[in-house]
């Protein structure tokens, strides 16, 4: 595979995944007992280590499809091989950022 | 029907301008299906920064989460939650589709499938705005 084709098999394997985390994310917030309606609901729900480990997984896929796909939008606009290098650094940099910023949001609002 | 038809468009140029992506010019089912998705993705991107930035409020405490949730009761902030469904279940279900098509499955119907993903994300949405209004 050439790494054009690579990328959009990743992008498209982690929306794949993305259905299945997306929409327990979006069952659970609007069904389960009732929707997470207060901060107390979302202490709850995210005690449960399954639910955890899955909104953990959650954070990290979107933000590689985000990135991902950000980056895709970047390259269609036609940019050179040392700048495309670049914008991933940045992106890989963003990435790690929003998830471990993520991370420590799960960890303040359980302790 | 020839399968370049189904393709992600190249960029007409090199250096493709952004008001070029958004051109209705020259656009089959497939083109728009593609438009659509593209936006989509760029809207739930959108939405994830501000959905990050909410959440911070998480962070402060239950009463300044409570305070940002009820500021967001706003019926605009309601009317935007239900575009933000219409977003995440197109761009899903036509992703999907695309992902099919990579694989060479069903390129056949690929404009029907692409009216049965609109229906659907039609039909959905509007069940979340009756049940969210
Ligand atoms: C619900 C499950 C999802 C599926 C099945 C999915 C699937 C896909 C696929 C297959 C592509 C590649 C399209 C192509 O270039 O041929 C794509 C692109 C993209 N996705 Fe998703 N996705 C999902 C969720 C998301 C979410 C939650 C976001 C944002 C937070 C997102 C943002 C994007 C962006 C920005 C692109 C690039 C658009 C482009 O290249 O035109 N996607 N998605
Ligand atoms: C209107 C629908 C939505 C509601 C009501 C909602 C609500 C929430 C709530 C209450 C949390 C914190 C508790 C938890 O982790 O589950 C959360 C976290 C999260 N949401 Fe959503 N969400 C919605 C849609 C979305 C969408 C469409 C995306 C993806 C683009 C998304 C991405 C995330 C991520 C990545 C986290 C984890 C953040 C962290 O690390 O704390 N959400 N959401």
């Amino acid at each position: 595979m050439t790494g054009g084709k690579k990328t959009w098999w990743w992008q498209a394997l982690s929306g794949l995944v993305l259905v299945f985390l997306l929409g327990l994310h979006l069952f659970a917030n609007h069904f389960m007992a009732g929707g997470l309606l207060t901060y107390d609901d979302v202490v709850t729900y995210l005690s449960n280590p399954w639910i955890l480990t899955l909104e953990v997984l959650f954070l990290a896929t979107v933000i590689y499809h985000a990135l991902l796909g950000v980056r895709a939008l970047m390259l269609d606009r036609g940019i050179s091989g040392q700048q495309e290098r670049k914008l991933t650094r940045v992106l890989v940099v963003v990435g790690v950022v929003l998830f471990l910023y993520g991370i420590w949001l799960f960890w303040v609002i359980l302790t | 029907m020839n399968i370049e038809e189904y393709k992600r468009p190249e960029p007409r140029q090199p250096e493709a301008r952004l008001s070029e992506w958004f051109s209705p010019a020259k656009r089959g089912v497939g083109g728009w299906a593609f438009l659509l998705h593209r936006f989509t993705g760029i809207v739930l991107v959108l939405y994830l920064a501000l959905h990050f930035y909410v959440l911070s409020y998480l962070a402060r405490g239950p009463e300044a989460y409570q305070a940002a949730l009820n500021f967001l009761e706003n019926p605009i902030f309601v009317a935007l939650e239900v575009a933000l469904i219409a977003a995440v279940i197109y761009h899903g279900l036509n992703g999907l589709r695309l992902i099919l098509m990579a694989y060479n499955i069903g390129v056949k119907h690929q404009k029907a499938m692409f009216w049965v993903v609109f229906v659907l994300s039609a039909l959905t949405t509007l069940v979340a705005a009756v049940y969210m209004l």
